[in-house]
């Protein structure tokens, strides 16, 4: 079957593409992209090409947080100083993405729209309350992530939508992420983001502790109840148990050749426990920032 | 004799080494020839089902496609052990993955296409998945008859008529149930090994040209000749017309040894008329290629007080899939199933059941992997019951020089008490730890390749005086082609620069049995010594006339020859090549060898105590870090010691050890097929797990070297061990941290998580 490549030379030539190729995806990295097509899941008419789309480039710091463009591969995201500063632990979270290679050419928009269930920036970027910025030809619209992440490799991006940045809040924070993976480079079995804010009345309490999932279930999600459970708490080692056992019955998880349903629930109970210590240390240690 | 080679045991760099990573060498998915088309192949989706149809005439209606299936290919059977194979199924197919039809067409695509226009109908029938399913009264039958066997395994060959089981064989010596019957403790464990695949790089790929009575075939082979014999045995031509030619190959490990596309392709080309590649997918590498050949062991080992082994009972039932390749190593458990020990009374028997899968066949170490992870895990538990080291009642137990082995062979030459000591000391062992960290300890042994394991070799000098070497054993990437020219520069008197070599075509190589059970250092190697001794010595007849100085007193060195009776003496190898080929006769060494030595199931062979040169041995031992709570391990450190005989290069032997020691690792840690109803669910190495370079640990490998006189320049072989010992190690290593035994590979996060509180369970915990 004939795939057209289209290359424009900016956002709006993007957008019309996209309007135009009906049966066309965008291609950033490739990453998954290609190997989609390689074993024939995907058989798109055309290819549009994000990488000459000086718009979705560059990481912005505004007043309410940062914008980071969907074309920033994880190797950008690992070199930036912005970042590294701001919120360690999304680039953290990059460093842990696969290998060399990969790390060198998927981007942060292809790994959230590609939203394949163990990738690793998904859990770290709900917890940070990130928010996808879209646009079409005629309009725009932003979807916070959690709201983005529809189901099993789908997302509410609409076939003429391009995703352009993610915007993250900009935390006061310490933010940990644990990945639990067969192999280093592989797609994680458990992902767990833990975001903590300090309370800056309580010393050694938490404002609010925000947590992300991957892996374990279809969905990338939030642990939310678990959140609401952990406002205003001291995160000791019992808090921090509990915490990850109500984790673990958040989560709707499954089977693949990876690991069990049920071994998955586990670990989602010990790397939630593991990475809220870790962030709350991190809290005592400097205050915010996160390494 | 201290070393004064010049050549053997340096550090040569292989002379294909600088094409292999500069992406020139020529792998089988290289080869092309002009008007070539390529050839699919339509691959049955059940595991067991009556074909009621097939119709390909949509798929032949296409312009420029050939489509072939049973009816237009020779009605005969084939398999190197048992010929229990069609090249498509033929009434019934037995396992999801095999073939059906295929298709020529000049791309890929088209052929695809072809296939997707061929309607098949299928009845499906009931099927067996597991070898005890398939050992059970009553069990679907996957062949209805069993067999022929191929006359060199006659002899040994014994299947149950009417049921699955397609080989029964069984080692007896002594009195076992006495023995274990007096023995002051019983030890009955049941262990099981999954089935893992090759995980060459390399795809399989060949082409095939048939043109006039001529049939060539490029392909990736671990066994040229005895590929060149079954193709022309099933395409009924002399094997003078069929040339195998081998390309390089890009990995093997057993997987490329019987023959998968070969087959197909000719039969493509003969009905074509032009030239078919093939090159399998990844895929169809993982669902229709062959694993290793999974099995349950059962051990059962009497122990005195002191911790002497009293007796052992071994009971192997391995799951051969679809065909028999598993019948080598069932056989090869005969022998080597008892581990190097000392056990008088001992009963080893085995096994090997058809089911409706993809078959298993022979994978780096054949079959000894498999029963090692049983006796060294038990061997700790022993070690533990009795409150002893595991390292002392290894060496209370091990073989030694003068011992008798399980299949009467005498011992000789052995270097294994070294190799243990010599890891236990590299990996620390009995030093404080974190309670956190385990260490684990392994010894290995693995029988020579005796069964018609013969080469042949051709050493030629040149006009320049450089030297040619000629084998039909196959460079698998293994490095034998360096390790060939340093033998025969040792020899020679020549720098190994002036040594090439031309290995594996079936048309102009001499006869060899091929690439596999690390025999091809020990057997090839003696051939090829022996070969450039005979061209050394006419080299020496010619110079001997023309300087008239007798032979006994000339010798070569530094491409000239040279006597220590006429220190003045200096002929170079040109001028004495020159003579040859104008007033005499080309100079052409020529060496075969073979080796000796039998299975202890042949009648003739039954308590003959013998001896069989080419036993290979070695120790290995992790250090482990385990996370209690997540079951991960990670292996921080691997020692790995080989009596290797003689290191003849010591870059190709470290080489070995560790891709073993990886490779070990993978099916200790993370690798098996996972099947749900005979399908295999994990098809890529997103879902099938090999080690990454990221956690591959620290790594020592470590050469002893006690000489085989037997072998060339002393050297035994090395391809395997390393592969064998690295699951029992870990498995002891994570008993020591957690007190619970793991059975069944491999040896991943959650199974050790299972085992951990199924322990917490029994305690009441
Ligand atoms: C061997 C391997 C291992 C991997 N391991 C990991 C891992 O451990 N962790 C991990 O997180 N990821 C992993 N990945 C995935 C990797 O991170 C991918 O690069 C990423 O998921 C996709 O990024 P990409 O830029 O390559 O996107 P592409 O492959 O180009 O695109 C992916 C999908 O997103 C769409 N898309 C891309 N950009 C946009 C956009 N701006 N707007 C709208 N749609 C868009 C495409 O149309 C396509 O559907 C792995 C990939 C490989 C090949």
């Amino acid at each position: 079957m004939e795939c057209k490549l289209i290359r424009p030379t900016d956002l709006d030539e993007a957008l019309a593409a996209r309007e135009e190729y009906t049966d066309g995806l965008p291609i950033a990295g490739g990453q998954s992209l290609l190997v989609m097509m390689r074993n024939r899941l995907i058989s798109p008419g055309a290819l549009i090409d994000l990488e000459p789309v000086e718009a979705l480039r560059g990481i912005e710091v505004q007043s309410t947080g940062i914008s980071i463009g969907a074309m920033n591969t994880c190797r950008q995201l690992i070199a930036s100083p912005v970042l590294r500063e701001e919120v360690g632990v999304l680039p953290s979270a990059a460093r842990q993405v696969s290998s060399t290679a990969v790390r060198n050419l998927g981007t942060i928009g292809g790994n959230v729209c590609h939203n394949e269930p163990g990738a690793d920036l998904p859990p770290v970027l709900l917890a940070l309350n990130g928010r996808a910025v879209l646009r079409r030809r005629t309009h725009g619209r932003e979807v916070p992530l959690e709201e983005f992440f529809t189901g099993y490799f789908e997302t509410a991006l609409e076939a003429d939508e391009i995703l352009c940045r993610i915007d993250i809040e900009h935390p006061n924070a310490a933010g940990v992420y644990l990945k639990h993976a067969i192999s280093p480079e592989d797609l994680a079995i458990v992902g767990v983001a833990a975001v903590v804010v300090p309370d800056s009345e309580r010393p050694g309490a938490v404002a609010e502790a925000r947590i992300g999932i991957g892996g374990a279930a279809p969905v990338p999600l939030r642990a939310s109840r678990t959140e609401a459970a952990l406002k205003g708490a001291v995160l000791d080692e019992e808090t921090a148990r509990a915490a990850g056992e109500l984790a673990s019955t958040e989560v709707d998880t499954g089977s693949d050749p990876h690991a069990s349903a049920g071994y998955r629930r586990k670990m989602v109970a010990v790397f939630v426990r593991r990475a809220l210590l870790h962030a709350a240390n991190q809290m005592m240690g400097n205050g915010h920032g996160a390494a | 004799m201290a070393d004064d080679y010049r050549v053997i045991g340096t550090p040569v760099v292989r002379p294909d080494g600088a094409e292999m990573i500069s992406g020139q060498a020529v792998y089988g998915p290289d080869v092309t020839q002009p008007g070539m088309l390529w050839g699919k192949i339509l691959r049955s989706p059940l595991p067991h089902a009556r074909i009621r149809s097939i119709d390909v005439e949509k798929a032949r209606a296409l312009p420029g496609v050939t489509v072939i299936s049973a009816h237009d290919v020779p009605d005969r059977r084939y398999g190197y052990a048992i010929e229990d194979e069609q090249i498509f199924a033929v009434e019934k197919v037995r396992y999801a993955g095999e073939p059906v039809a295929a298709a020529a067409a000049p791309d890929e695509e088209r052929a695809l296409e072809a296939l997707s226009l061929i309607d098949v109908e299928y009845e499906e029938l009931p099927a067996v998945f597991t070898a005890a399913e398939g050992a059970r009264d009553g069990a679907p039958l996957v062949h209805e008859e069993l067999g022929p066997a191929r006359s060199v395994y006659l002899a040994s060959w014994n299947p149950v008529p009417g049921t699955n089981i397609i080989h029964q064989a069984s080692h007896h010596r002594g009195d076992v149930d006495a023995a274990l019957a007096r023995a002051d403790y019983v030890f009955e464990d049941t262990f099981h090994a999954s089935q893992i695949h090759h995980c060459y790089m390399e795809p399989h790929a060949t082409l095939a040209s048939v043109r006039g009575s001529e049939v060539t075939v490029w392909t990736c082979s671990q066994e040229v000749f005895q590929l060149r014999t079954l193709l022309a045995g099933l395409f009924a031509i002399p094997e003078s017309r069929m040339r195998v030619i081998n390309t390089k190959v890009g990995g093997g490990f057993g997987g490329k040894i019987e023959p998968r596309l070969e087959p197909v392709a000719v039969a493509l080309s003969m009905h074509s008329r032009k030239p078919v590649k093939m090159v399998m997918t990844r895929a169809e590498e993982f669902t229709a290629a062959a694993g290793s050949t999974p099995a349950t062991v059962t051990v059962k080992t009497g122990v005195m007080k002191d911790g002497t082994l009293a007796a052992r009972d071994i009971d192997f039932l391995w799951d051969t899939g679809a065909h028999a390749e598993g019948l080598p190593p069932s056989n090869r458990a005969m022998k080597d199933g008892n581990g190097p020990y000392r056990v008088h009374d001992l009963r080893i028997s085995s096994t090997l059941v058809y089911t409706n899968k993809m078959r298993g066949t022979q994978l780096r170490g054949l079959g000894v992997p498999e029963g090692a992870f049983a006796i060294e895990s038990q061997m700790d538990m022993i070690a533990e019951r009795l409150g002893m080291d595991p390292l002392e009642l290894r060496l209370k137990n091990i073989l030694q020089e003068g011992d008798i082995n399980s299949i009467d062979d005498v011992v000789q030459s052995i270097g294994l008490q070294e190799c243990l000591e010599s890891v236990a000391r590299e990996i620390g062992w009995g030093e404080p730890k974190p309670p956190n960290v385990g260490r684990g300890l392994a010894v290995i042994a693995k029988s020579p390749t005796t069964h018609s394991s013969i080469s042949a070799a051709y050493v030629q000098f040149n006009e320049d005086g450089s030297a040619q070497v000629l084998v039909g054993a196959s460079e698998i990437g293994q490095g034998m082609t360096v390790v060939m020219c340093q033998i025969a520069a040792e020899v020679l008197g020549l720098p190994v620069e002036q040594v090439g070599i031309s290995s594996a075509d079936t048309a102009t190589t001499p006869y060899d049995r091929g690439t596999f059970s690390s025999r091809v250092t020990f057997y090839t190697g003696m051939a090829v010594k022996i070969a450039a001794e005979d061209a050394r010595n006419q080299l020496l007849d010619v110079a001997s006339r023309m300087v008239e100085i007798p032979r006994e007193d000339l010798a070569v060195a530094e491409e000239r020859v040279v006597s220590p009776v006429h220190p003045e003496l200096s002929l170079t190898f040109r001028e004495v090549l020159e003579r040859a080929h104008t007033s005499e006769r080309p100079i052409l060494g020529r060496g075969t060898y073979g080796g000796k030595g039998d299975y202890p199931t042949l009648p003739h062979k039954a308590q003959r105590k013998e001896y069989v040169p080419g036993w290979k041995y070695a120790a290995q031992a992790v250090e482990a870090e385990i996370d209690e709570e997540t079951g991960i391990i990670r292996v921080r450190r691997i020692a790995s010691a080989h009596d290797v005989g003689k290191s003849l290069n010591p870059t190709s032997v470290d080489g070995q050890i560790v891709g073993g020691v990886v490779m070990g690792l993978g099916y200790a840690l993370h690798e098996r097929l996972q099947f749900d109803n005979g399908r295999i669910v994990n098809p890529s190495f997103m879902d099938y797990k090999i080690p990454s370079s990221q956690e591959i640990p620290e790594i020592a490998p470590i050469a002893v070297e006690v000489p085989l006189p037997e072998g060339p320049f002393g050297a035994k072989g090395i391809g395997e061990l390393a592969i064998v010992g690295i699951a029992p190690a870990i498995g002891n290593a994570i008993h020591q941290v957690l007190g619970v035994r793991l059975k069944e590979l491999p040896l991943f996060p959650e199974r050790v998580l299972e085992a951990v509180e199924s322990q917490r369970k029994d305690h009441g915990g």
